[in-house]
């Protein structure tokens, strides 16, 4: 589904990333993990029209991404929330929850006006699906709040419920457990595998480890920009490289 | 739902009894006050127009007024030096405010924020400057006279009257506060509010906020150019001072005051403030200070203007009446 093939990123003289390459197959749970600075919010922006890479290319379904700007690539079905927490903080969570179905319809403004069958269907389908959505993430009955009055944890729920409204193929969930306690890291971990039945791929740039090892078909190690190892989380658990990069050299020594 | 009738009924016998004011008022009041209310009138089409860029898409235009002036002219000028009447004035000042925002939009609306503000400043300066040094079409600073209202021959309907002016102002103004109450409420307003709300994580979820940006700009320059050509027919005197920057300066207060995010907000915004200002002139020289006393016990105690007390009022309103209002 999702091939990056080759991506390099250099700010002036630092790279940011520096040739990597991986794909992401069909209702697969990959994710990408690294100390601090390795690259994963970076490799987000390339994927999402961000940011273009100053080498490689990035191709979903065989189409290429690179050079299109994020509202292209999401009618592509790659869609992506942020490590910072975004949503539309003066909107209730139905209007939230809705706004990600106009991905892939668009209305002129005569049809505004004319309210014809096709814009009141639409209106009602994605009403429908806000609700929908709203329930699969667990904020059902909220509807009418306020989106900027959500504790963090529940934002970070409804960013999944808004980028799902677009109805991605590929989902990219930029650190959706940060800053929770276990209990809701606990809910977003299960709620990352259910998306799995709907036939939604994810990839995820988390540092809850526990998570990652739990809910990953297969990992991506990256370190200093660089892709030092891919794997089944155990494979990745064992590599002597990703245990240097995240503990220091040495650390193997030690214990031998 | 026994008493769904007896509440339709009500709310029908509301909407009756305004209307039926509106169409009232001239066989009451005429001269100056009926005067004021046809300025009303003409700037709660602009203020609606604005409240959509600013209300919705968080846009903050101070050129709005470009465009009135822009719609003022060109209907003047096809009046003028052609004949043709206001009827098809109103269309092409609609048509020609929308090209220019199109136009000054395809510059400027892929980066929006700051440079956006003083850009839109800056253009309804230029177009002053056009309006007041290219002589030889606008006459400059003597201004354009004799811009007359039209007429409908064969009904024997005159325009130049006041009350049949009133008439004609009060059923644009409504259409045009119809159809954009239409566009903000459908899924195209929808996206006016992603990028007003968070353009970034629009843009995530497939809403283009530079289309969606654009679309709002249109639209409003649009409105605002059908409010232009209505002033100049009525007031049959056009001159540069139109593109003042002290005409967005009232605009915005009423657009803020009445109420961000509606449309029924600067409707009314518009109404008070082009009525409060000229009824305060019994305060002579305190006029201006009570304005702006006015403006701020406002801003402290109905922040989220005039529609606010306008909701407070509803509220007092049995539920079901309000719904059915809300409905139609």
């Amino acid at each position: 589904m999702l091939e990056v093939c080759n991506v390099s990123v250099t700010f002036g003289g630092l790279a940011a990333l520096s040739d990597v390459s991986f794909n992401v197959g069909a209702s697969e749970v990959a994710s990408v993990i690294g100390p601090n600075g390795a690259g994963k919010t970076t490799l987000f922006n390339v994927i999402t029209g961000f940011r273009r890479p100053t080498r490689g290319d990035v191709a979903f379904s065989g189409q290429p991404l690179v050079g299109r700007i994020p509202s292209d690539v999401a009618r592509a079905g790659v869609v992506r929330t942020f490590q910072k927490t975004e949503v539309f903080p003066g909107l209730t969570l139905f209007e939230c929850a809705r706004m990600g179905s106009l991905c892939h319809q668009r209305f002129t403004v005569w049809d505004a006006i004319a309210r014809g069958k096709r814009l009141r269907d639409f209106e009602r389908k994605a009403g429908e699906r806000a609700r929908e959505l709203l329930d699969f993430v667990g904020l059902g009955g909220k509807e009418k709040q306020l989106a900027g009055a959500l504790s963090y944890g529940e934002q970070r729920l409804l960013e999944v419920a808004v980028g799902l409204a677009a109805d991605p193929r590929l989902l990219l969930l930029d650190e959706p457990a940060s800053g929770m306690n276990p209990d809701e890291a606990e809910r977003m971990g299960s709620l990352i595998a259910k998306l799995r039945q709907r036939s939604i791929s994810v990839l995820l740039v988390e540092h809850n480890m526990a998570l990652v090892m739990d809910i990953s078909d297969r990992i991506i190690v990256l370190h200093h920009g660089v892709k030092i190892a891919e794997g089944t989380p155990d494979h990745v658990a064992n590599d002597r490289r990703v245990v240097e990069a995240y503990l220091g050299s040495g650390w193997g020594d030690a214990q031998g | 739902m026994a008493s769904s009738g007896a509440d339709r009924g009500k709310a029908r016998l509301v909407v009756a009894l305004g209307a039926a004011a509106v169409v009232a008022v001239p066989l009451v009041i005429g001269g100056y006050h009926l005067h004021l209310l046809i300025m009303a009138a003409i700037f709660a089409i602009l203020a609606a127009s604005l409240g959509l860029v600013i209300g919705y898409a968080g846009l903050l235009s101070l050129g709005h007024v470009a465009f009135f002036g822009i719609g003022a002219y060109t209907s003047a000028l096809l009046f003028l030096k052609f004949g043709i009447s206001m009827w098809w004035g109103l269309l092409a000042a609609a048509a020609l405010s929308s090209v220019m925002a199109f136009l000054l939009g395809a510059l400027i609306l892929r980066v929006r924020g700051n440079r956006f503000v003083i850009v839109t400043v800056a253009f309804a300066e230029i177009m002053r400057l056009i309006a007041h040094n290219w002589v030889d079409l606008t006459r400059g600073q003597m201004g354009l006279p004799g811009i007359l209202p039209p007429k409908i021959a064969f009904l024997g309907i005159d325009f130049n009257d006041k009350a049949s002016f009133y008439y004609l102002v009060v059923v644009i103004a409504f259409l045009c506060i119809w159809m954009l109450s239409r566009i903000a409420r459908s899924p195209l307003g929808w996206g006016f509010l992603a990028v007003r709300e968070n353009e970034t994580l629009g843009e995530s979820v497939g809403v283009s906020a530079y289309r969606h940006a654009m679309a709002v700009f249109v639209v409003g320059a649009f409105f605002a150019g059908i409010a232009g050509s209505l002033y100049a027919h009525y007031i049959n005197f056009i001159a540069p001072d139109l593109f003042y920057f002290s005409y967005t300066t009232i605009l915005l207060v009423m657009v803020v005051m009445g109420g961000l995010g509606t449309i029924a907000g600067p409707v009314i915004g518009a109404l008070v403030f082009t009525l409060v200002p000229e009824y305060l002139r019994v305060a002579s020289e305190y006029r201006l200070v009570f304005f702006g006393a006015i403006l701020i016990v406002g801003i402290l105690f109905v922040p989220r203007g005039l529609i606010e007390l306008w909701e407070r009022a509803l509220r007092a309103l049995p539920a079901r009446v309000r719904e059915l209002m809300a409905r139609g």
